[in-house]
């Protein structure tokens, strides 16, 4: 997995480095600073262009108003030049500004825009007409200026984006500009504008594998109800395509947007996603488990494991293991929080003896509350002796903390686990849990034992003095039965 | 070196400290680099004002350009 800035940090990095003339690539080791930092840099530098001898050009802008309109535009066009009508205009109300702006011809425009000052511009564009804003909007399309294009897409009126969008046929231009937008927090408010059979031709020219970062920004940028009805489209699409998105997101650690799309995709093309051959290797399934913990998204991507295939299953759960304790823990947080031991129990099957070992060791399975809920999954799944095993590993401490909610509630959990001892013949581990429990917990053992059948208890006492805690368990557990 | 390029930037885009702040954090050289951009694009922008007034007044009305002269001088 590639350590690429996420989406917007990196449409920032581009319009930074377009804004003071240097390539991009020389400055992705800004991309630290994040995308909020980098965008209050380049409205600095911005400001400070503007800022130079605005007061000459607001005093000539004072002069102007003595002129009839259609002069100064004249005169603009003809005499002073996209550069400075640009900086005059900028220091107008937006009502002056657009009167003057409607008698320029497009062309004058769009050689003046960049000239002028974008926040000013923005406030005079929902006045202009949406011809001439479709116009202007074809000329910098043939100049590529996308990034100048963002920058006031979300200021248009509902007419002029359907202006705008009906005469751009390439959808590859659309996504561009909307990448490089400037209040990405319109783009559902733009999107919305736009009928529902370009939107979806939108999406799916953005999976096409060099415009996925496109899409995927749309998509990440736009409202959970919106979200839902792009991510659809986007996953309706055919194998070898998803598989594509699947190798850019690792390539271009965009899992983050992906999952986020996942979320809200209907659950009916989970099974398609999750079982798609690029999501077998380990190596591209761990950094999506990397991504999720990093994006805090565990929750929502452990859900994606439920309509996995057996083999996808075994990959993925040893992938997340290869992150470390650190992700471990977290992905346990997930399954918690999100009542989803059930699924954690079944990946926990395909763990080797190291993996089970790290399971064994995580805080989060010393809190009783987690470990009641554990035991309650692993009661009702049929994986007590799963748990055994893993119990097994643990350290006293531990193991005390479990003996201690097995004992709790009339002991309704270690019932349970008697149940698989009996079956297994893992009393050893029972015996050695039971032995970390102090005076009180022992009592309550004792209680429950005294409830079981001569043969386990026989069973039980065997599995205790061979493991040498016995000592410790006769005085409570080895009274007569019932 | 970060710290001094970073107060230079401050003074040049008339910033606040938090505004360019964040740069002292980042790999000096890139920063350095990004500072003299800055510099270059602010210069080359002052330039090309200039120019464009010497040429848009020469352009003007003979009524108009001495006032707009004056104005923009």
């Amino acid at each position: 997995m590639s350590n690429q800035p996420d989406l917007n940090t990196r449409a920032e990095i581009e319009k930074l480095a377009a804004l003071i003339s240097l390539p991009a690539g020389e400055l992705q080791s800004l991309a630290e600073g994040g995308a909020e930092n980098l965008r209050g840099l380049r409205r600095r530098i911005n400001q400070r262009i503007f800022d130079d001898r605005r007061s000459q050009f607001r005093a000539l802008e004072k002069f102007t108003r003595l002129l009839p309109q259609g002069t100064v535009a004249k005169l603009a066009e003809n005499a002073l030049g996209p550069k400075l009508a640009g900086r005059v205009v900028g220091e107008m109300d937006p009502i002056r500004g657009f009167k003057i702006a409607k008698r320029l011809p497009a062309s004058f425009l769009a050689d003046a825009v960049p000239a002028a000052d974008p926040a000013k511009v923005r406030e005079i564009i929902p006045y202009l007409s949406a011809e001439l804003i479709r116009d202007v909007a074809l000329i910098l399309v043939k100049r590529g200026a996308y990034i100048l294009m963002g920058r006031f897409a979300d200021a248009l009126s509902a007419p002029a984006i359907r202006a705008v969008v009906g005469a751009i046929d390439d959808d590859a231009v659309l996504l561009n500009i909307a990448f490089y937008m400037e209040e990405k927090t319109q783009l559902t408010k733009v999107v919305q504008m736009i009928d529902n059979v370009r939107i979806a031709r939108l999406i799916r020219t953005g999976t096409e594998k060099t415009l996925w970062p496109q899409a995927l920004s749309v998509i990440d940028n736009v409202s959970s109800e919106l979200r839902a009805r792009l991510a659809n489209i986007m996953v309706d699409q055919d194998e070898a395509t998803l598989n594509d998105l699947v190798s850019v997101a690792h390539e271009q650690n965009l899992w983050g947007p992906v999952l986020r799309a996942l979320d809200k995709v209907n659950v009916k093309h989970h099974r398609k996603v999750v079982n798609l051959p690029a999501l077998k290797d380990e190596n591209i399934l761990g950094g999506l488990v990397a991504s999720a913990y990093e994006e805090g998204l565990l929750e929502s991507a452990l859900p994606l494991v439920r309509p996995m295939r057996e083999a996808g299953r075994k990959v993925v759960a040893h992938a997340a293991l290869k992150q470390g304790a650190e992700v471990a823990e977290a992905a346990l947080w997930a399954a918690q929080n999100t009542g989803q031991w059930d699924l954690i129990l079944e990946l926990a099957e395909y763990l080797n003896t190291e993996e089970r070992d790290l399971i064994a060791g995580l805080p989060i399975l010393r809190k009783p509350q987690v470990l009641r809920d554990v035991l309650t999954a692993g009661a009702a799944d049929n994986k007590i002796a799963l748990l055994l095993d893993i119990i097994e590993r643990m350290d006293a401490p531990g193991r005390r903390v479990v003996a201690e909610v097995a004992v709790d509630n009339d002991g309704n959990l270690l019932e349970s686990v008697i149940d698989v001892a009996r079956k297994s013949g893992s009393w050893q581990t029972l015996a050695v849990m039971l032995a970390e429990l102090d005076g009180k917990g022992r009592s309550l053992a004792g209680q429950i034992f005294r409830r079981q059948t001569d043969d386990d208890r026989a069973a039980f006492t065997a599995a205790a003095e061979e493991k040498g805690v016995w000592d410790t368990l006769a005085g409570d557990l080895g009274g007569e039965a019932a | 070196m970060n710290e001094q390029t970073t107060e230079e930037l401050t003074r040049l885009l008339n910033a606040e400290d938090r505004e360019v702040g964040f740069l002292q954090h980042l790999p000096p050289e890139a920063v350095a680099r990004l500072a003299g951009a800055i510099s270059g694009t602010i210069e080359t922008e002052k330039n090309a004002i200039e120019t464009a007034v010497a040429e848009g007044t020469q352009r003007l009305p003979k009524g108009l350009r001495g006032i707009v002269r004056s104005i923009l001088s």
